[in-house]
């Protein structure tokens, strides 16, 4: 009986299939790694696009900041010493500050830390600017100085809980 | 004439001709040669994407590893960059304090890897105390102190170096 | 006419050369594929890098609203800028306005990189690999020098 259903024929056709399954097997390998690449150099440019969104909130706070110093030195142009009284009044409540006095001049530090959130993940920038006691020649990028413009995220951490039901529906 | 018409391999014999059989091994033949050229193409084909795919995964982790240093350390005076003691060549140090000591982060190149040590501030980086960031054949960076700009080269023989630009915002 | 013995048929060797033949096609077709996703990684990672350099360029210009609002860099295919030419491959365009009326020191800049020929059986002419917006200070707004 089971001579009857030996053959020979279509051998050469179930080498081919056998040949061109492990070769399917390659190309579909290759196609998932190159895919996995392509995607692995998005998410680096997404990360690009997300600091440079964070920084252009920066240079919109900076500005505002430097606009206010504008304005207290054309108020205090008589009286440099009320500099950063005005200054304190120009720049509001939400902005927070420090006055620091110093045994030779006062300075301020102003702070701000602007987030990101996307998928319940956070990116901040932390920005630091450090206010000088102006001179009568001092320019505003002499006044304003950058002290911090640090990048940070939270620590990537697995979410390895599993809530157990307690027993009350 | 007729012997030979008789003899030759257009007669067939026991119901197959010769030039049937011949007819088939040349088929065979020419499926042989292609599946094995087929065959070895295809692995040739997935080993170069291969090899291709593991070298620009090295660059995009290289570039991208010192561009993300420097922003999450752009703190006045945290960053410089520097020839580091072994080799002479420019590294990038960034400077922090850690319960009330000065450490120094490099990240230099040496013997074929991208290298990260963390070290007290006066001690210099050796291998031995040095992390392996990624596998790439040459490490380059400069800091023009005017605009407050790194550039950095990395590169990999047989692909395109990876040019990295990144400006110290803080002064 | 079949003579019992064992062996290779004529019409077998046809129908398993013609299927392989076929079938090769279609792998050929997905190592192609996997080329074409590798090269586009490569020109993604290229692309954010040199629009990288372009966005801190701007960045330390003393006057960039004195630039041309709208411009294009040039790129042969190694990525090294050039002018237009037969080798130019990449190309990116970049448009820059002030940010408002009220923020006239802030300038938004659009960038845009794109690959001006097709990838291999592609049909997309000018193909988007990266794009940005990102928000410049004209320094020379606080009228002086950085």
């Amino acid at each position: 009986m089971i001579n009857k259903l030996k053959s020979e024929n279509g051998s050469s056709t179930i080498l081919i299939a056998l040949l061109l399954v492990t070769l399917v097997v390659f190309a579909l390998l290759s196609l998932t790694t190159s895919a996995s690449e392509l995607r692995l150099a998005q998410k680096n440019a997404y990360n690009n696009k997300t600091y440079y969104m964070l920084d252009s909130e920066g240079k919109r706070f900076l500005y505002e900041v430097k606009s206010k110093i504008k304005d207290a030195l054309i108020i205090s142009r008589d009286r440099p010493e009320l500099f950063f009284n005005n200054l304190d009044i120009l720049l509001g409540e939400k902005i927070i500050r420090s006055v620091n006095y110093g045994n030779d001049a006062t300075s301020m530090t102003i702070q701000r830390t602007i987030i990101f959130e996307e998928n319940s993940r956070r990116k901040y920038l932390e920005i630091k600017l450090l206010i000088s006691q102006p001179t009568a020649e001092s320019r505003i990028n002499d006044i304003c100085s950058v002290t911090e413009w640090r990048l940070w995220q939270e620590d990537f951490e697995f979410n390895n809980t599993i809530d157990l039901w307690e027993g009350i529906p | 004439m007729k012997e030979v018409l008789n003899n030759s391999i257009l007669k067939p014999k026991n119901g197959r001709a010769m030039i049937e059989t011949l007819s088939v091994m040349l088929l065979l033949i020419l499926l042989g040669t292609g599946c094995f050229s087929l065959s070895l193409s295809s692995f040739g084909a997935y080993k170069r994407l291969n090899d291709a795919r593991e070298k620009s995964t090295e660059l995009r982790i290289a570039s991208s590893f010192i561009v993300t240093k420097i922003r999450q350390n752009d703190v006045a005076g945290s960053i410089d960059v520097k020839p580091e003691p072994i080799t002479g060549k420019n590294a990038l140090v960034i400077y922090e304090h850690i319960d009330g000591e000065s450490y120094a982060t490099w990240i230099y190149y040496s013997a074929g890897y991208l290298m990260e040590a963390l070290v007290l501030e006066h001690e210099e980086p050796s291998p031995d105390v040095s992390q392996q960031i990624a596998k790439v054949d040459d490490f380059n960076i400069e800091y023009d102190r005017d605009v407050q700009r790194i550039s950095t080269s990395i590169s990999i023989d047989g692909l395109r170096p990876y040019n990295s630009t990144a400006t110290v915002r803080s002064k | 006419m079949k003579s019992g013995k064992k062996g290779f048929t004529l019409i077998e060797m046809i129908i398993a050369v013609g299927i392989l033949a076929v079938l090769a096609v279609g792998i050929i077709r997905l190592f192609i594929a996997s080329e074409v996703r590798h090269e586009k990684a490569v020109d993604l990672d290229l692309a954010v890098l040199n629009t990288n350099a372009v966005i801190e360029e701007f960045q330390n210009l003393n006057n960039p609203s004195e630039f041309a609002s709208r411009f294009t860099i040039y790129f042969n295919d190694d990525w090294e800028r050039s002018n237009k030419d037969a080798n130019t491959l990449y190309a990116i365009y970049g448009d820059m306005v002030k940010l408002s009326d009220d923020q006239e020191g802030l300038l938004h800049l659009d960038l845009r990189t794109v690959r001006l020929k097709p990838y291999p059986f592609e049909k997309n002419e000018e193909y988007e690999i990266y794009k940005i917006s990102v928000i410049v200070e004209d320094m020379s707004y606080w009228g002086e020098d950085k």
